[in-house]
């Protein structure tokens, strides 16, 4: 299944956290006429955002009583008990 | 209504489906490289948009705490794997080809570990349409980790 196909699928069942993807998306593929500031804006924007993810799933352990520093120690391929 | 709501839905994957096509201001040709770091902050933005989706499935109720656990460590460890890959990424091709080999494990690691995610059942989400959107997330970072591959190959950054 090729790129276009697979956001296709997320967002049928995605429901409101497609509709947003989709946004961020379209907002991302837009560039401006510079490689470099391209590059730049671009990378910028991928650290920002992995920032965000950690924190928001940090915030969340914290939520439910679960230590937060320790997803990056945890293997989540270990089968579910 | 549920129709209703499907067909929106529907609509809007059409356009997303085109915004996703990546487009240059003054219609000049996009280089590989530049495909390569848009295809990476795309990926961290899917990873970023269902994580923020899980913690809201599960603060209703849709989900357990112990499988949204399992669905986040697995977001967070691609977070952290992409989020070195931007960094060697930033400084463009000529020298990230000098840093292909850390920059091919990284990638390798996040197809590797989502594929193994999918395959495995290791999702651990019993609700169908819980599960259903986490696939298509999971297979959504494979692609796309595919796809930086692709272009840094083409930008001739990786082999």
């Amino acid at each position: 299944m090729n790129l276009a196909a697979q956001i296709i699928a997320l967002l049928q069942v995605g429901g409101t956290v497609g509709i947003a993807l989709w946004q961020k998306l379209e907002q991302l593929t837009s560039l401006g006429p510079d490689e470099q500031a391209n590059v730049k804006a671009q990378v910028e924007a991928a650290i920002a955002i992995d920032e965000d993810t950690i924190a928001r799933i940090k915030a969340w352990r914290v939520l439910v009583g679960l230590d937060p520093a320790a997803p990056a120690a945890a293997d989540p391929q270990k089968p579910a008990p | 209504m549920r129709k209703r709501i499907s067909a929106s839905i529907a609509v809007l994957a059409i356009v997303a489906a085109t915004a996703a096509c990546i487009h240059k201001a003054g219609g000049s040709q996009v280089t590989p490289y530049e495909k390569a770091v848009t295809y990476s902050a795309m990926l961290a933005q899917a990873n970023n948009s269902v994580a923020q989706g899980v913690i809201q499935l599960q603060q209703a109720g849709a989900i357990p705490v112990d499988q949204t656990d399992r669905i986040l460590r697995f977001q967070y460890i691609v977070a952290s794997d992409h989020e070195e890959l931007s960094r060697l990424l930033a400084d463009g091709p000529a020298v990230a080809k000098g840093r292909a080999q850390a920059i091919a494990s990284l990638l390798t690691d996040i197809q590797t570990r989502s594929r193994i995610l999918i395959e495995g059942g290791g999702l651990g989400v019993k609700n169908p349409q819980s599960k259903q959107t986490m696939e298509a997330d999971v297979s959504l970072v494979v692609s796309t980790a595919q796809a930086i591959v692709t272009s840094l190959q083409m930008a001739g950054v990786l082999k």
